[in-house]
C-alpha cells in the first residue's frame, strides 16, 4: 500500500498545543518505516490518525491514492484495510487464540477461514495453542498471536503500536528477528511507532524522527539516528 | 433522518401502549365496560364487582389508589378522563369531587328507591354507599359507660390525662370537627378540639386501630374510633388483636357522627349508562348485606338491616345535618386542629 | 464516504437524553410562578420543621448504617470466625425486605397485641410501657432505615475490602500495626471513596422515603410533598418542595463528586490478592458471631419470622389466583423496564466511553437525575407529562382508531415502565458504566482495525464483555423496582396492582397481618435477585484475580 501524508495536523480536545504539526510523510509499497520518538513526541497520535481511530485532524492521508482523512472525508478504521498491533495486544479474553485470529476474516466461507487461520497459525509459530486462551500465554507468545490477528485479513498495511515494550530485555531481542521474518515473508507495507533505538535499527527501511510534534528528520537508519 | 426516528419511537411507543392497554377502549355505544377509580379496597368490593361483570357482561376496570390521590388525577386528565365512577370512603373526599366540578347528577329510580334522601346528595351529585359510625371507645374494666354521653363530655376535667386520640391529618378526625362547625358552630368546635388536646394522656399517633390498642395497654382509658376497624379487630386472624379488641367497649354517644363511603359518577363519563347499573347494583340488598356482614359498615339501603354484630354494639343515633357540610367544612376544621395545637 | 457522520450512538443519546429533561419542563416552569399564600404560610411554620426532620432522619440514618456497615464488613474481611462464610452473604438479605414492609412488621410486633409485648406480658405480667417504648417515632425511624439500607454500606465496603486494600493491609500488618489499628488508620482512611459512594446511596435512599417516614407520621421532605400535593391539593407547593429537595440532592451529589475525584491516591492498581484473616478464638469468636447474628435477626430472620407467622394465620383468605397474578405483573413490568434501562443505559455509557466529549458527560449526569428525585416527584412529573403528550398525539389515535379517547399512553403501563425508566435508569448506568469503564477502548479499537463496524463489533466484542456488568445492572433495577412504592401506587393503570401497591393497600386499611402473604412475595422474589448478583460479583472478582 502507498500511503501519502500532507500538512497534517492535530489537536487533541482542551490542547492548545498541537500534538503533530503539519507532517508530510510518504510511504512505499512494502516499505517498513518506523516512527521514532519520545514518549508525548505524537508518534502514538500519527498512528491512531492512520488507523482512523482519530478523525480530528486537518490536512489529508491519502491510501492507495483513497483519501482517507480530508476536509471533507472520512474512511471508518473498519473500511481501510489496514491492520494493528496493540501496544498491550488488546487479544479478545473471551475468546480462544483461534477465534481471535478468524476475528477480522469477515466475508470468507468457514472452510477458508480454517485455512487462513491455519496459515497464520504456522505463520507465526503457534500450532498448538489454537485452543488456548489468552491469559494462558506468555507474553511474546501473546504477541504473535497479535501479529498473526492483524495480518490475517491481510492488510494493505500493517501498524505496530511500540511492539516490544511489554516483553523482557532478552526476549525483545529474539522477537526481534523473527518478527522481521514474519513481515518480509508477509511481504506487507509497515510502520511502526517505538522510542528504542535498538528496533528502529533491526527492523526499518525508513526512519521519521518526531520531536515535540515536529517532524524534525526523516531518511535510513544511518543517515538519522545513527547520527 | 432525526424526525423519521422519533416518528417511528412515537408510533412504535403507541403501538406497545395499544397493546399494554390491551386495546380496552372502543366507542362509547359499543361500550360493555365501566371504568372506576375506587379507594376502597375492601375484599367485599372486589366480589361485588365480579359479580357485577358475570350478572351483566360488562367488564369492570379498576385503577386503585388513596382518594386525594386519585382526585389529583381525575383533576389533571379533565375532560378526556376515562373514569366512570369514583368511590370512596369519607364525604370530604367526596366534596373535594363535587367541588372541582368533576362530578354529573348520578340518578335512576332504583338508586332513589334504594338510597333514603338524606344518604344522597343535592340533586344526587353523590350517593353513599355505606355508614360508619365514629364512636366512643372505653377501658370495660376501668370506664363505666354510665359516666360517658356526649363527645362534649370528654372535654370534662375527669377525663384529664386519660384521652386518646388520632392525629389531626386523619380525615376521620377532620369530618368529625367539620361536623360540629356545622351542627354547633365554629366557636363550639374550636372549644372542644381545645379541650380534647388539654386532656391527652399522650400525643396524637397511630391509626384507629392503634388506638384501640393503647386502650387496652392501658395508656388511655377513652378513644374515638370507626366502629368498623372494632368489628376487624374482633373478626381478626391475629388472636392477640381479637383480645384486645374484646377489652374495649363502644359507647353510642347522642347525635353520633356518622360519615359516609360513596360514589360519584364522573362528569365526563363516557359509559354513564354502565356507570349508573353498577351504581344500582353495589346499593342492592345483596351486596349491602355483604358490606354490613364482612366490613362491618352500616348499610345505606334502607331495606337492609345492619349485621347482628353490628346490633349487639346498641342503636345508631345519628347526628342530624346535611352531609355535604361535612366537605364544605373540611378546610376550617383543619385551621381548627392546627390553631388547637392537634397534632 | 461521509465525513464525521453524528453516528448512531450520538444521535440515541441525545434522543434518550431529551426524553429524560422533557418532563421536568413542566416543573421547571410552575417553579417561577409567583408562589401563593399557602407557600407563605408552609414557608413561615412548616419548611423548618420539615428541613430538621429530613436532617435528623438523614443524619442518624447514615450515621448507623456506617457504623453497623463498615464494622461488618471488616469483621468479615479481615477475621474468621464461625459461620463467617455464612454470614458473608447473608448479610445481604436486609436488602430483600421493603423498608416499609419493615416498619409495618415492627409497629405491628412492638404493639399492645404484638409478639414483643405479648411475651413480655407473659412472663413479667407486665409489658413495657408504651409510652416509653414506641417505634413509630423518630428513633424508630432511624433504626428501621439504617437496619433495611445498612447492606448497601456493607457490600460496597466488603468488595472493597476483599479486593483493593489486601497489600496495604498486609504492609500495615508488616509494619507491626493491630488489626485495629490497621482498621483506623488504614482502611478507613483508604476507603473513603468506597464509604462516600455507599453513604450517598443511603441519603438518597433516606431522602426518597415515603413508606416509612409516612406510616409514622414524621413530617419529611418526601411526605411533605405528597401531603402539599395530595391533602391541600397545592401542586404549586409541592413543586416549590420538591425543588428545594432537589437542590439538596444535587449540593450532595456534587460534594460526594468532589470527594470521589480524588480517589486516585486511594487505589489504581488492577492486580490484587484476597487479604489473609486472622482466626478469632474463644470469647472473641463468639463475639464477633454474635455481632453478626444480632444484626441478621434484627434486619431480616425476626421480620421474616413474623411475616411467616401471619401468613399462616392469614393465608387461606389472601393466597388466591390474585397473589400469582400479583407476583407476575410484578416481575413482568420489573423485567421490561429493566430491559429497557439497560438498553438506554448501554446506549449513553458507550456514547460517552467513545466520545468522552462535553455532551457525553452532561449527558451521563442527565441519566442520574431520576434517582436523585424522590418518587412521589418523579410520579408528578410523570402525570403532567403524559396528559400533555396524550392531548398533544390525540389526533394521532383518532386516525388509527376512529373515536379512540384521548388518553392513551397515559391510562396505560406505558407511564408507569416510563416512570420507573426515569427514576432507575441511574441504578442500571452505574453498573454499564463502570463494566465499561473495566473493559476500556482497546478491545473495541482492535476490533474496528479488524474489519468489523459499530454494530459488529458491540455485539461480538463489547456486549460479551460486558455481561457480568449487565447481570449485576439487571438485578439491581429489577431489585428497586419490585420494592418501589409511590410510583406504581399513584401510576397504576386500570385493573393492574403490584405485590407493593396491594401490600400498602392491605397496611393502609390497618390490617397488617393480612399483608405478609405479599410481603413475603417481595421478600422472596428480591431475596433471590440479590443472592444472583452476589454470585455475579463474586464471579466477577474471581475473574479479576485470573487475569
Amino acid at each position: 500500500m502507498n500511503i501519502k501524508i500532507e500538512n497534517l495536523t492535530f489537536f487533541y480536545p482542551g490542547n492548545k498545543k498541537p500534538s503533530l504539526k503539519d507532517i508530510n510523510l510518504e510511504i512505499k509499497e512494502g516499505e517498513i518505516v518506523s516512527i521514532f520518538g519520545e514518549s508525548g513526541s505524537g508518534k502514538s497520535t500519527l498512528l491512531r490518525l492512520l488507523a482512523g481511530l482519530e478523525h480530528k485532524g486537518s490536512g489529508t492521508i491519502d491510501m492507495d491514492g483513497v483519501r482517507v482523512l480530508g476536509p471533507n472525508s472520512f474512511v471508518q478504521p473498519e473500511k481501510r484495510g489496514v491492520g494493528m498491533v496493540f501496544q498491550d495486544y488488546a487479544l479478545f479474553p473471551n475468546m480462544n487464540i483461534e477465534k481471535n485470529i478468524a476475528f477480522g476474516l469477515n466475508k470468507m466461507s468457514n472452510d477458508k477461514k480454517k485455512a487462513r487461520v491455519k496459515e497464520m497459525l504456522e505463520l507465526v509459530n503457534l500450532e498448538v495453542f489454537a485452543k488456548k486462551y489468552p491469559h494462558e500465554l506468555s507474553g511474546g507468545q501473546q504477541q504473535r498471536v497479535a501479529l498473526a490477528r492483524a495480518l490475517a485479513p491481510a492488510p494493505g498495511c500493517l501498524l505496530l503500536d511500540e511492539p516490544f515494550s511489554n516483553l523482557d530485555t532478552d526476549l525483545q531481542v529474539r522477537i526481534r528477528g523473527e518478527l522481521k521474518e514474519i513481515l518480509l515473508k508477509a511481504k506487507v507495507t509497515t510502520i511502526f511507532v517505538t522510542h528504542d533505538r535498538a528496533d528502529v535499527r533491526a527492523l526499518a527501511d525508513r526512519v521519521a524522527v518526531l520531536c515535540e510534534g515536529i517532524m524534525v528528520n526523516l531518511g535510513t537508519v544511518e543517515e538519522t539516528i545513527d547520527q | 433522518m432525526k424526525k423519521t426516528k422519533l416518528k417511528l419511537a412515537i408510533l412504535a411507543s403507541v403501538a406497545i401502549a395499544a397493546i399494554l392497554s390491551g386495546c380496552a377502549n372502543s366507542g362509547p355505544e359499543t361500550s360493555k365496560e365501566v371504568n372506576v377509580y375506587s379507594a376502597r379496597h375492601y375484599e367485599v368490593d372486589k366480589q361485588a364487582y365480579i359479580d357485577f361483570e358475570e350478572k351483566t357482561g360488562i367488564k369492570v376496570n379498576i385503577i386503585e389508589g388513596k382518594a386525594p390521590e386519585l382526585l389529583e388525577r381525575m383533576k389533571r386528565e379533565g375532560a378526556d378522563t376515562q373514569a366512570d365512577l369514583f368511590i370512596t370512603a369519607d364525604m370530604g373526599n367526596i366534596y373535594q369531587a363535587i367541588d372541582g366540578d368533576m362530578t354529573q347528577e348520578l340518578t335512576s329510580k332504583i338508586l332513589n328507591e334504594n338510597i333514603p334522601e338524606k344518604l344522597r346528595g343535592e340533586n344526587n351529585e353523590w350517593i353513599a354507599l355505606t355508614k360508619r359510625a365514629r364512636v366512643i371507645v372505653y377501658d370495660k374494666e376501668k370506664v363505666n359507660p354510665n359516666s360517658l354521653s356526649t363527645y362534649a363530655a370528654l372535654t370534662d376535667n375527669e377525663w384529664k390525662g386519660k384521652l386518646l386520640v388520632r392525629g389531626a391529618d386523619s380525615v376521620y378526625n377532620q369530618s368529625l370537627l367539620a361536623s360540629f362547625i356545622a351542627t354547633e358552630g365554629e366557636e363550639y368546635a374550636k372549644m372542644w378540639a381545645q379541650g380534647i388536646v388539654d386532656n391527652l394522656a399522650r400525643d396524637p399517633k397511630g391509626n384507629d386501630r392503634d388506638q384501640v390498642k393503647a386502650i387496652a395497654a392501658g395508656e388511655g382509658l377513652v378513644t374515638l374510633v370507626n366502629t368498623y376497624y372494632l368489628g376487624q379487630m374482633l373478626n381478626s386472624a391475629d388472636p392477640e388483636e381479637v383480645k384486645a379488641a374484646q377489652k374495649v367497649g363502644i359507647f353510642f354517644p347522642e347525635n353520633t357522627h356518622v360519615n359516609i363511603s360513596g360514589m360519584v359518577l364522573s362528569k365526563y363519563s363516557a359509559n354513564k349508562a354502565n356507570a349508573i347499573l353498577l351504581a344500582e347494583y353495589l346499593t342492592s340488598v345483596k351486596v349491602q348485606e355483604a358490606y354490613t356482614a364482612q366490613n362491618y359498615e352500616y348499610p345505606a339501603n334502607k331495606n337492609v338491616e345492619p349485621s347482628e354484630l353490628l346490633k349487639t354494639w346498641g342503636e345508631l343515633k345519628p347526628q342530624d345535618l346535611d352531609l355535604s357540610d361535612l366537605g364544605r367544612n373540611n378546610k376550617k376544621a383543619v385551621e381548627l386542629f392546627a390553631r388547637a395545637a392537634w397534632k | 464516504m461521509l465525513k464525521r457522520k453524528p453516528g448512531f450512538y450520538g444521535i440515541a443519546s441525545t434522543i434518550i437524553a431529551i426524553l429524560l429533561i422533557f418532563p421536568f419542563g413542566d416543573l421547571i416552569l410552575q417553579l417561577f410562578q409567583k408562589p401563593n399564600e399557602n407557600w407563605m404560610e408552609i414557608k413561615e411554620f412548616l419548611l423548618r420543621d420539615y428541613i430538621g426532620n429530613t436532617l435528623i432522619l438523614v443524619f442518624f440514618t447514615a450515621l448507623f448504617s456506617l457504623l453497623i456497615g463498615t464494622t461488618l464488613a471488616w469483621l468479615i474481611s479481615a477475621y474468621d470466625f464461625p459461620l463467617r462464610k455464612f454470614f458473608r452473604w447473608a448479610l445481604i438479605l436486609p436488602l430483600a425486605i421493603p423498608s416499609y414492609i419493615l416498619a409495618y412488621t415492627y409497629a405491628s410486633m412492638s404493639s399492645y397485641t404484638g409478639v414483643v409485648q405479648v411475651t413480655l406480658r407473659s412472663w413479667l405480667g407486665t409489658g413495657l410501657d408504651q409510652r416509653y417504648f414506641n417505634i413509630m417515632s423518630m428513633p424508630g425511624a432511624i433504626f428501621i432505615l439504617s437496619i433495611s439500607l445498612m447492606p448497601y454500606i456493607y457490600m460496597i465496603l466488603r468488595a472493597f475490602m476483599e479486593g483493593q486494600s489486601a497489600s496495604l493491609i498486609e504492609s500495615g500488618r508488616m509494619l507491626g500495626k493491630s488489626h485495629l489499628g490497621i482498621f483506623f488508620k488504614v482502611v478507613v482512611p483508604v476507603s473513603r471513596a468506597a464509604l462516600v459512594a455507599g453513604t450517598s446511596l443511603v441519603v438518597l435512599e433516606v431522602l426518597s422515603d415515603y413508606g416509612v417516614a409516612s406510616y409514622f407520621g414524621i413530617q419529611t421532605f418526601s411526605t411533605a410533598i405528597f401531603r402539599s400535593w395530595f391533602s391541600l391539593g397545592d401542586i404549586d407547593s409541592a413543586i416549590r418542595l420538591a425543588a428545594i429537595l432537589m437542590v439538596f440532592v444535587l449540593a450532595l451529589l456534587f460534594l460526594e463528586k468532589i470527594l470521589r475525584g480524588r480517589r486516585s491516591y486511594s487505589m489504581s492498581n488492577t492486580k490484587h490478592r484476597p487479604l489473609s484473616r486472622k482466626e478469632l478464638k474463644g470469647p472473641m469468636a463468639f463475639l464477633a458471631t454474635s455481632y453478626a447474628g444480632i444484626i441478621l435477626l434484627l434486619g431480616f430472620l425476626i421480620p421474616v419470622g413474623q411475616l411467616i407467622y401471619w401468613a399462616v394465620l392469614t393465608y387461606k383468605d389472601t393466597l388466591g389466583n390474585e397473589a400469582w397474578i400479583l407476583g407476575l405483573n410484578t416481575l413482568g413490568i420489573a423485567v421490561i423496564s429493566a430491559i429497557i434501562i439497560l438498553v438506554f443505559g448501554i446506549i449513553i455509557a458507550n456514547y460517552a466511553r467513545l466520545k468522552n466529549n462535553l455532551l457525553s458527560k452532561i449527558y451521563s449526569k442527565i441519566s442520574l437525575l431520576g434517582y436523585s428525585i424522590p418518587g412521589a416527584v418523579v410520579a408528578i412529573t410523570m402525570i403532567l407529562f403524559f396528559i400533555h403528550l396524550d392531548r398533544w398525539l390525540a389526533p394521532l389515535y383518532r386516525i388509527i382508531l376512529p373515536g379512540a379517547p384521548a388518553l392513551v399512553l397515559s391510562m396505560s403501563l406505558v407511564l408507569l415502565v416510563s416512570a420507573y425508566v426515569l427514576r432507575f435508569l441511574a441504578v442500571g448506568f452505574q453498573s454499564i458504566d463502570g463494566g465499561f469503564e473495566r473493559i476500556g477502548r482497546k478491545y473495541h479499537d482492535a476490533s474496528k482495525m479488524l474489519g468489523h463496524g459499530e454494530a459488529s463489533t458491540f455485539f461480538r466484542v463489547d456486549l460479551p464483555m460486558l455481561k457480568p456488568a449487565l447481570l449485576s445492572g439487571f438485578s439491581l433495577v429489577c431489585i428497586d423496582i419490585i420494592k418501589e412504592l409511590p410510583l406504581a401506587l399513584i401510576l397504576r393503570p386500570f385493573n393492574f396492582n403490584t405485590l407493593a401497591t396491594k401490600v400498602f393497600d392491605y397496611a393502609n386499611d390497618e390490617r397488617i397481618p393480612e399483608a405478609s402473604v405479599h410481603s413475603l412475595l417481595i421478600v422472596l422474589i428480591v431475596a433471590i435477585g440479590i443472592l444472583i448478583l452476589n454470585k455475579t460479583l463474586d464471579k466477577e472478582k474471581n475473574n479479576e484475580h485470573k487475569n
